[in-house]
């Protein structure tokens, strides 16, 4: 066993061949069970080969002197006076005359010129012929001391570097070089419309080109994929379907009768394991018991009371600013009272049981809109302030005739009136006249009050009982992913139980 | 709600039928979200993933390659969906060998058809999804294209000038849907796995 400190020895005197019989073989044996000490025996060896090709280091330090020599010496008429000009290259930074760019465009030919001087013998062999003997005399006859032709593989070597470059220089044009192919070539490959020599360089580059390769691929998958109508059309109908359907399996009597209490039994077990994983039942059974609770609440009235007077008494107040201060924010009065408005309405449809289940759907996601001046731009203000001034007082009988009276003398965007002339109409219960209104604003093409108007024209059909126009509405905001996209789909759902 | 056998869900399935779709949604869809919520998914997964389960179903057995001996709809579906559920877990680096088996999922579904036709309607899916990011007049002139319509007749239904301009217009829908393809960080995800 040899230590490792002492490897180095070892080695050395193994490489000179200084170890006697038995330290050889005990080497060796070392060696076949130490993959450590045979890579550094190589190595070592590599390198005391290396350091004893004397003659190689002579000629590698020669080559450099003569073509040192060569650039000093300008008025050398050799091959490679092609040089000459790309000596000067750093004057590119200065001012150049046309002229000398002329005599600069062909540099990187003579560059390459030059390469292919140096890796061919014969002009190598030329090159040396050439050199002023008096120069090079002494140099001369120690470099004639030894023949190239005896340095084996030396030649080969020089060419070999050659060749490493040349590999490198074409992987970094492979890098650059762009698809040979365009997006219609492909295509007319595809389709079969390629002929004669279009084709055959195709094909020819097709067998060789994996990226092309990947490219045939992706545009014939594509037209396969694309002709996939029925699985485009089955994927959207699954999607349409979870987007509208309910995704519990038991029954909305079932859930009543769950939290009731009256279920028994194998079905109150199939509902408990339905429940146990059903996050959509849960939420569903939590907001059936939530809203019983809320109809138990008998103290509501009083509180419904309450509120009235709150809201009459905030109204009067902020009637009072409008008049004193005439930049005053409608839209704030407006929300505040609106939102205790749908409060109630909201309160009083859950506590109305004979209601039918449109009423209920409408009543639960009918809000009456803001009025937000900032929306309405420019024209006829007056009008808009005092029509609206009425609108918010639930005076919509003279808000409509304001609005009217605004129809005669404007020209542009009448949309706006349009708009909260369906809105009182609306609320006044009038949801026929309130959809013509709604469609003029809808008709009008490019207005901010269209998805409002689209949506509150679908809740009139809705109160009105148009089941079927109403659902082709609210499936029409679903699909425009509008604002109104998840009140939609809620009252989408309650129809289909109404239509059940 | 009314219960079907499985011969008259696969039948459902293979014609679109919306009240057999509509069952098996409500039957089984619960319970796959269970699954995926439970294996580090969400409600999106869920979703996204039941409905390409139906998609690989429908696949099979468009191909006539979907006979229940021993199995059952149940079994196979929730087979397919954990399957579907591995692979995303594996794509996310999530270690799947801690799944959280709440599916009664049938065994041995796994031939090497079904592995492939994941592969394909994985990839198929995501060009599909591309194509119908594209306007509506590119889907329906691909689609034409496609389908072998003369560029004529092409121009004619669309109200192109001519078949030429119906022809650039082609090439622009698809150069647009290449590119969307490509630049989608799934579909490099699938050539990865490819090479």
């Amino acid at each position: 066993m040899i230590r490792k400190a002492e490897f180095f020895d070892w080695i050395e005197d193994y490489l000179l061949g200084q170890l006697n019989e038995g330290e050889r073989k005990e080497f060796e044996a070392e060696m076949k069970f130490n993959e450590e000490l045979t890579k550094e025996v190589i190595l070592q060896k590599g390198i005391q080969s290396a350091i004893k090709e004397k003659d190689v280091l002579i000629f590698k330090e020669k080559l450099g002197d003569i073509v040192n020599q060569n650039d000093a010496n300008e008025n050398e008429t050799d091959s490679f006076e092609l040089l000459d000009d790309f000596a000067d290259i750093q004057e590119i930074t200065e001012t150049i005359a046309p002229e000398d760019l002329i005599n600069f465009y062909d540099s990187l030919p003579k560059v390459h010129v030059y390469h292919h001087e140096i890796t061919s013998d014969e002009n190598i062999h030329k090159f040396y012929k050439e050199q002023d003997k008096e120069k090079t005399n002494s140099e001369e006859d120690s470099f004639m001391d030894f023949e190239l032709e005896e340095i084996e593989g030396l030649e080969d070597a020089v060419l070999e570097k050659d060749i490493l470059n040349l590999r490198d220089t074409l992987s970094q044009v492979a890098k650059s070089v762009v698809p040979q192919f365009s997006e219609v070539e492909i295509d007319n490959y595809i389709n079969n419309e390629l002929t004669g020599k279009e084709l055959e360089q195709f094909e020819i580059e097709l067998k060789q080109n994996r990226k092309l390769q990947k490219e045939v691929e992706l545009h014939r998958e594509l037209k396969n994929a694309i002709q996939e109508t029925d699985i485009l059309n089955l994927r959207s109908q699954i999607s349409g379907l979870m987007e509208t359907e309910t995704s519990w399996n038991v029954s909305s009597q079932s859930i009543e009768d769950y939290i009731d209490g009256d279920l028994e039994d194998e079905l109150l077990a199939e509902f408990n394991a339905e429940l146990r994983e059903n996050t959509d039942l849960m939420a569903e059974v939590a907001l059936r018991k939530k809203v019983n609770e809320s109809i138990g609440e008998k103290d509501i009235f009083a509180l419904r009371s309450e509120m009235k007077n709150a809201r009459e008494n905030a109204e009067s107040k902020e009637i009072k600013s409008i008049v004193m201060d005439t930049n005053f924010n409608f839209s704030r009065i407006w929300k505040s009272s609106a939102a205790i408005l749908i409060f109630l309405i909201g309160i009083a449809g859950v506590l109305n049981n004979q209601h039918n289940s449109l009423d209920k759907s409408y009543d639960m996601f009918y809000e009456a809109p803001d009025w937000s001046p900032e929306r309405s731009v420019t024209p006829s203000l007056g009008y808009l302030q005092k029509g609206n001034l009425y609108y918010v007082n639930g005076k919509y009988n003279k808000a409509i005739k304001v609005y009217d009276e605004a129809f005669a003398n404007i020209k542009n965007e009448k949309f706006v009136f349009h708009f909260y002339k369906g809105a009182s109409l609306q609320k006044l219960g009038r949801y026929e006249e309130a959809i013509v209104e709604f469609n003029q604003v809808v008709n009008d093409g490019d207005n901010m009050f269209i998805e409002e108007s689209r949506w509150f024209r679908s809740l009139c059909h809705v109160k009105l009982g148009n089941k079927s126009i109403a659902k082709n509405e609210l499936t029409a905001i679903i699909n425009r992913n509008g604002d109104y996209k998840k009140e939609a789909k809620a009252i989408l759902r309650r129809l289909k139980y109404t239509i059940r | 709600m009314k219960g079907y056998s499985d011969e008259q869900i696969l039948k459902g399935i293979l014609r679109h039928d919306n009240l057999i779709l509509q069952y098996i949604y409500k039957q089984y869809y619960y319970r796959v979200n269970y699954f995926i919520k439970k294996n580090q998914g969400n409600e999106e997964d869920a979703s996204d993933l039941f409905q390409e389960a139906v998609i690989v179903i429908y696949r099979k057995l468009k191909e006539n390659d979907l006979i229940f001996e021993k199995s059952s709809f149940q079994g196979y579906l929730f087979a397919v969906c954990r399957f579907l559920w591995l692979k995303q877990l594996e794509k996310r680096r999530i270690e799947k060998e801690k799944i959280n088996d709440t599916l009664p999922f049938q065994e041995n579904i796994y031939d090497d058809n079904l592995v492939d036709l994941v592969d394909k309607n994985e990839k198929y899916g995501l060009y599909q999804k591309h194509f119908k990011t594209l306007s509506s007049d590119c889907q329906k002139l691909l689609q034409m294209f496609f389908d072998k319509i003369p560029l004529r007749e092409i121009a004619k239904i669309m109200g192109y000038k001519g078949e030429k301009y119906a022809k650039t217009r082609k090439y622009k829908c698809k150069e647009l849907l290449i590119s969307r393809i490509k630049q989608d960080s799934e579909y490099k995800k699938i050539l990865e796995d490819d090479t």
